[in-house]
């Protein structure tokens, strides 16, 4: 009798144990897709996101054509309202139409981190699960829960459309603070095909087009090291399982600095470093946050990270002089 | 950043209306500033009052009523009154001063905005960047929009 109860219990077991792996594997496949940038089918949103570098919430109308294509115009706050920018693969232009002037720069797309890096590391620093669905802006949605295996980072809810894997919903839930809602969908409208006009950068029509300097993927250090006058930092691992993804060379070429991307799966940062001595006082901001100074040289993080896991990366890049 | 721009901007800076550089500066200043921390504690304590109460639709014959009003209680101009001209030629006077004051406060502020823009070139290297960085990634629930008005241009 008790082999028959401690059989039906290890059977009961095995079934939990498959049930939990069968949704972690479902989970894990969502998140690929969103990763994997797989095509957004033709729609328009509406969505409030967090914006520039802060709290600042802003509301906009997305729109996708479907073939890779996307436009935003800011709808709020009153400062940014009208603005509009357009990403159509190639180049990614911010449109000022007050203004008659466009900002252009290389597509977002093709700056991504490879989505084999970020699956490994969501592997390795993340326990994803799906929740139940619920209904976002009239669809219905998956959430997928990403738990943190370090617990000074936040659990990540993303809620997408159950049936086209839209983000709808990205809400960040940290230690000993409120919830985050980074993304929320107002609206959603499926089908209908934005106009081709939409997604045209207005290169003529009396607009004055400003290009930025193109970002240079650093291939040597030695070489990057002569642009900016110091031996770039790009530790292999880092706390927190965070990983450095790649680094690129930008600004102008009288003024260069070196942008490490480091991402642990899911969060991404960024790490400017710079020639203190050589640049004005107070670049990149007149004032300074999660900088530090070594030897002349600065570094400072940026991305929507814990403060403390800010402060201790940005730590460790400083005090890291040791390339493997 | 002193209290007294602090205090300025805050009622902006809870309505996340303003640029990310303030709103770090802002951040920042409030961390270490208790008497400004009271400050937006006790306008969000406001704000959040004013936003539960319910919005009031004015009835269908409101705006004819208050535009008959507003007829209503006009009194006629007198042909001939010494004081009335006097008041007018005063209220000019100080229309015109307030003019002045205010387009020399608004020079002044523009040349100080543009010192602060000239100054923070990079800034804006770095907000491209950013900005850059949230839009190549489907995840990072950040709008990837650059900020008009800010930085180099």
């Amino acid at each position: 009798m008790a082999s028959a109860k401690r059989l039906l219990s290890l059977f009961l077991l095995a079934i939990a144990g498959n049930a939990f792996a069968v949704q972690a594997d479902s989970a894990r496949e969502i998140i690929r897709r969103i990763v994997e940038m797989r095509r957004t089918p033709p729609c328009t949103l509406v969505q409030t996101q967090v914006y520039d570098m802060s709290d600042g919430v802003a509301q906009f109308v997305v729109e996708f054509d479907g073939n890779g294509r996307s436009r935003r115009t800011a709808i709020k706050p009153l400062r940014i309202q009208g603005t509009i920018s357009i990403d159509n693969g190639k180049y990614w232009a911010t449109i000022l139409p007050d203004e008659k002037r466009v900002m252009l720069q290389e597509s977002a797309m093709a700056n991504r981190i490879p989505a084999n890096f970020r699956m490994d590391l969501i592997d390795r620093n993340y326990k994803l699960s799906v929740s139940r669905s619920k209904e976002i802006a009239g669809r219905k949605s998956v959430t997928v829960v990403a738990l943190p295996k370090f617990p000074e980072m936040p659990r990540r809810e993303y809620s997408l459309d159950a049936e086209t894997d839209v983000v709808l919903r990205v809400v960040l839930f940290e230690q000993g603070a409120k919830e985050r809602v980074l993304l929320d969908t107002i609206a959603v409208r499926y089908g209908s095909k934005p106009p081709d006009e939409f997604f045209e950068i207005p290169f003529s029509g009396g607009y004055k087009v400003d290009k930025c300097p193109t970002l240079r993927k650093i291939q040597s250090r030695s070489s990057a090291g002569k642009a900016v006058g110091f031996a770039p930092r790009t530790p292999k691992s880092l706390p927190f399982g965070f990983a450095v993804a790649e680094a690129h060379l930008c600004g102008e070429k009288d003024a260069p600095f070196i942008a490490v991307r480091i991402s642990d799966g899911f969060a991404q940062g960024t790490v400017y470093q710079w020639d203190g001595k050589k640049r004005a006082e107070g670049f990149p901001f007149t004032h300074e946050f999660d900088v530090q100074d070594l030897a002349g040289v600065r570094y400072l993080i940026f991305g929507e990270l814990p403060k403390d896991v800010k402060a201790k990366l940005i730590e460790f890049f400083s005090k890291f002089d040791r390339e493997p | 950043m002193t209290c007294g721009h602090v205090k300025r901007l805050l009622s902006a800076y809870i309505d996340g209306e303003l640029s990310g550089l303030e709103m770090l500066r802002i951040r920042d200043h409030l961390g270490q500033c208790a008497a400004c921390n009271g400050e937006v504690e006790a306008l969000r304590a406001v704000k959040s009052l004013l936003l539960e109460q319910p919005a009031v639709e004015p009835s269908a014959d409101f705006e004819s009523r208050l535009v008959g009003a507003v007829f209503a209680s006009t009194p006629p101009l007198p042909k001939k009154v010494a004081w009335f001209t006097i008041s007018l030629t005063a209220s000019a006077a100080a229309a015109i001063a307030t003019f002045v004051l205010l387009q020399v406060g608004h020079s002044r502020d523009n040349a100080m905005a543009k010192a602060e823009m000239q100054r923070r070139p990079d800034s804006f290297s770095v907000q491209q960047d950013q900005a850059m960085m949230a839009g190549s990634d489907p995840l990072s629930g950040q709008a990837p929009i650059v900020m008009a008005g800010y930085g180099k241009r």
